[in-house]
């Protein structure tokens, strides 16, 4: 029995067996041109259909994607709160229950092991989602604490509908309440008695929720969804449009804008909270928690570090992987994540550089794009202005209550 | 609240040396100890009939000469007595070999051609402990301390080590690393004397003969003798008891204050700053100093506690291995029982069950699977219980059981009856009347020691003696000077480098760093 059901849950197709989520099913059945990649030990598709489409479903229809492969920690007990001050940089006494706040969490030198979402759902129960595994890390933390961490990854599944009409569609499923859930707060209902959670949040800045629920009431949810979607233009995606959306929305990624300091293997390659703009996640007056010393430390000194900065470029070529210079010349950091942004229609980048604090090099920038057009580099040196995250700012992202379209 | 300049945990002979040092500089110093007298694990309890007498330590012998001198000890009743201590290694088919003092400076009960073997041996050894013996008096080069005088002993070290000749530091090189029994077997042939040599390396640390490393076992504990009076063919008279009754009267004298039966449950911390310690009876004391002497398991994970420290300390200091793996057998017998062969069982000689080398691994290998060793090795000691008591005559036998498990496999109900059984009819075998003078027995396990003595894990050195946490990696790297994370918080017990035995430099590199260090 436990063989048969392995043989199910993993795909064989690929040199790794992958795992599949409760998903599966629904989404290779939306396939026409897929393309899958592993995330997390999980079959995950970069693209379904069309890449464009999909991106254009989240920001003028709705979208839906599976965010099963997602690590999901359940964290317990009368010291949960305690715990997670000392794991956390954010100060989660200030967290209200049913609410979701993004934090970060950094080893004894301060560096950033990973970030994630905290999900409040009462008093002494949390919910941590991460890109990263860390159950080993959230154990140790643990010691000395009431509390227990259970690793849910394998046994709760969830989706996230981002798009303007993601709220009419959840109006559709008769969730009550959906006019009243402001951004980063959740609750707890059912559609057809089937039990969710349901978050107002995403990677994408527009609006949208992420619904969590047990593994088998997955399939019976995602035809209800799918159904009420209809008319509203509910399009099944893969991670390539919305990491589009992602940058746009200026959010980073773990191992794609920057390195973890559990997989760093280069000392000079770890960032502090600050290094990633995320200093002000840190609270600094709370108690103890883990890289504090070494973060209070770092701002005593001059830093040169490398940081994390917003980018826009002329033209329209995008820039990923390109070398920033500064005054045409000297090399001063690297493209990580950059998109042709069809919202701003610019040429967009996340970049990590190093400037110190010279603010006349941030003005004589250049990126150096090597654009192939049939069998032909051609080597364009653009000019690169800093700015402000994020690149959009949608009004129906915060409305509340969101629009009826 | 009380305030005090330093207030330090535990009255431990390494408690005893910083709390009496840091006195004499003119600091106010408060010495917290949970049991109800000074001591430590060398502490005297009252075994038998109002008889007392150190319950766990019952060797003398390591006492740094430094801490001696430093402290000022022979104003208070610290004699000397000519070195006469000889080793005999208990064998039953042939004779027992019988080391002289200083480690075998000579030798009885060998082939001719194997003493000229064991004296090159010898030499090679004591050369090689110079090693430990020159880092032992420093605070260890790590992340916090990189002072220049350190970082020039260190070369030091290493320069002298070198100067002895290319041949010399290339089979140190070799050596180093080494297990006992490969080491041994190259060079020497009698089955007793190997099993001698392979107990003392191993004794008191969780490494068989045949543990890559166990040589570094003797090393350490050659480079203690040569730090302490043994160079000088000298013993403390009266033992433990004198050296430690003579550290008391040394801090007592200095103005040290004691609190005794003041269990401390933790340490008072605001935004990573020791400021006081809180006892279990609710009394709080405050200070800008505040100086461990117990195991860096309980400082850390008890009185400090996991949420003031990084994941990443935890970590190490969970990992540590401090699980106990010798017991303390301790017999009254009403007089000195005689050996077959008629003569006495002398209090001159540390007698060693240890008949082989093989002997010593099995033993070892039951260890490794939370066993009792089917035939236990032990060291004994015999003393004289004094005319004044009313055991008028008789004398107590010291047995340091090795390989005992902190976490028996079953129930320790009957086996602690069976494990003394093992052991005194081991004894039997030389001495026939040693069960019928037995007046009183008790046997201290490591997770009684644990209890009794609060030491996590019952382990005389605090955490394993072994080459991952030796120098700059004791007790863990990160708090190897010294200090901890906790500005004010300093820790000095056996945990610390160079740690072990009643050693006692522990504690004086610890005072030495406080007193460079810490504001008065």
């Amino acid at each position: 029995m436990t063989q048969l059901r392995e043989k199910k849950d993993r795909d064989t197709t690929f040199s790794k067996p992958l795992f599949r989520s409760p998903f599966y099913d629904f989404f290779a059945a939306q396939e026409t041109e897929g393309h899958w990649y592993d995330w997390n030990g999980y079959k995950s598709p970069t693209i379904l259909s069309d890449e464009e489409l999909e991106y254009f479903s989240i920001r003028s229809t709705c979208s839906v994607f599976d965010i099963t492969p997602l690590n999901k920690y359940r964290i317990v007990g009368s010291q949960a709160e305690e715990f997670l001050n000392k794991l956390t940089v954010r100060n989660v006494a200030k967290q209200n229950v049913a609410t979701v706040k993004y934090t970060l969490w950094c080893d004894q030198e301060g560096f950033v092991i990973d970030d994630g979402t905290l999900f409040r759902i009462s008093d002494n129960d949390f919910r941590l989602c991460s890109q990263e595994k860390h159950l080993p890390w959230l154990i140790d933390t643990s010691h000395g604490f009431d509390v227990e961490i259970i690793d849910e990854s394998k046994h709760v599944c969830g989706i996230s509908l981002q798009g303007p009409t993601a709220a009419s569609i959840l109006r559709l499923l008769g969730v009550n309440g959906i006019d009243n859930l402001k951004p980063f707060h959740l609750f707890q209902t059912k559609i057809s008695n089937i039990p969710i959670m349901i978050s107002r949040t995403g990677f994408t800045g527009d609006l949208g929720y992420e619904i969590f629920m047990k593994n088998n009431v997955a399939d019976k949810f995602i035809e209800r969804v799918w159904n009420a979607g209809t008319n509203h233009g509910l399009t099944a995606i893969g991670y390539n449009a919305l990491n589009m959306a992602r940058i746009e929305a200026g959010f980073i990624v773990a191992n794609v804008d920057f390195i973890s300091s559990d997989h760093a293997i280069r000392p000079n390659r770890c960032r502090r909270p600050d290094d990633l703009g995320l200093g002000w996640l840190v609270d600094l007056k709370k108690g103890f928690f883990n890289g504090k010393k070494a973060i209070l430390n770092s701002k005593l000194e001059d830093s040169a570090a490398f940081k994390i900065y917003t980018l826009e470029i002329d033209g329209k070529e995008p820039a990923e992987g390109s070398v920033i210079y500064y005054n045409k010349k000297d090399e001063v950091g690297t493209v990580t994540s950059a998109i042709w942004s069809p919202m701003t229609k610019k040429s967009i980048a996340l970049a990590q550089l190093k400037l110190g604090s010279s603010k006349s090099k941030m003005e004589n920038l250049w990126v150096e794009i090597y654009s192939l057009k049939e069998l032909q580099y051609h080597k364009l040196m653009k000019k690169v202005s800093i700015v402000k995250p994020p690149f959009i700012n949608l009004a129906r992202r915060s409305a509340c209550p969101p629009s009826n379209c | 609240m009380k305030s005090y300049d330093v207030i330090v945990i535990g009255a431990g002979h390494n408690g005893l040396i910083v709390a009496s040092k840091l006195a004499a500089s003119g600091r106010r110093v408060l010495l917290i100890e949970a049991g109800d007298t000074y001591g430590g694990m060398a502490r005297s309890e009252v075994l038998f009939e109002g008889f007392q007498a150190p319950e766990l330590a019952s060797n003398a012998g390591g006492i740094s000469k430094d801490v001696v001198q430093d402290l000022g000890l022979n104003k208070y009743d610290l004699l000397f007595n000519e070195d006469g201590i000889k080793t005999v290694g208990l064998n039953i088919e042939n004779e027992s070999v019988i080391f002289g003092s200083k480690f075998g400076k000579s030798i009885e009960g060998i082939r001719e051609d194997e003493v000229k073997r064991w004296k090159e041996l010898r030499e090679k050894f004591f050369n090689q402990s110079h090693l430990f013996q020159s880092l032992a008096s420093q605070i260890p080069v790590g992340s916090n301390h990189k002072t220049f005088g350190s970082k020039a002993n260190l070369f030091l070290t290493a320069a002298k080590l070198r100067l002895q000749g290319k041949e010399q530091f290339q089979e140190l090189l070799r050596m180093i690393t080494m297990c006992i029994a490969d080491l041994v077997e190259e060079e020497l042939e009698t089955s007793s004397l190997k099993g001698l040599i392979s107990f003392d390396s191993t004794l008191g640390i969780k490494l068989g003969p045949r543990s890559p490393t166990s040589y570094l076992g003797l090393l350490y504990k050659l480079s203690q003798m040569k730090a302490s009076y043994q160079e000088k063919s000298l013993s403390i008279n009266g033992g433990v008891t004198s050296f430690i009754n003579a550290l008391f009267r040394s801090a007592e004298e200095n103005g040290v204050d004691f609190v005794f039966k003041g269990k401390v449950s933790s340490l008072i911390i605001s935004d990573s700053v020791a400021t006081g310690v809180k006892l279990e009876n609710g009394v709080e004391y405050s200070a800008k100093t505040i100086v461990s002497s117990i195991s860096p398991v309980n400082t850390f994970l008890d009185l400090v506690g996991a949420h003031n420290l990084e994941t990443d300390l935890t970590r190490r200091i969970r990992a540590l291995r401090y699980s106990g793996n010798t017991s303390k057998l301790n017999i009254i017998l009403e007089e000195i029982p005689k050996l077959h062969n008629s003569q006495n069982l002398d209090s001159n000689y540390r007698y060693v069950y240890a008949p082989s080398l093989e002997s010593v691994e099995s033993n070892f290998n039951s260890l490794k699977y939370n066993e009792l060793p089917s035939d236990p090795n032990f060291e004994m000691y015999f003393s004289k219980i004094s005319s004044e008591s009313s055991l008028n005559g008789a004398v107590m036998a010291s047995i340091c059981i090795q390989n005992t498990p902190y976490s028996l496999k079953g129930d320790w109900k009957n086996s602690k009856e069976v494990l003394i059984n093992k052991v005194i009819s081991t004894i039997q075998k030389w001495a026939p009347e040693f069960k019928k003078g037995i007046l009183f027995t008790s046997l201290l396990l490591p997770h009684e020691t644990e209890k009794k003595y609060c030491v996590a894990g019952g382990h005389w050195h605090h955490n394993e003696l072994q080459i991952d946490s030796l120098y700059s990696l004791r007790p863990t790297f990160g708090v190897s000077d010294y200090s901890t994370p906790i500005d004010g918080l300093f820790i000095c017990g056996a945990g610390t480098h160079p740690g072990g035995n009643l050693f006692g430099l522990s504690g004086l590199n610890a005072a030495k760093k406080i007193l460079r260090e810490s504001i008065k």
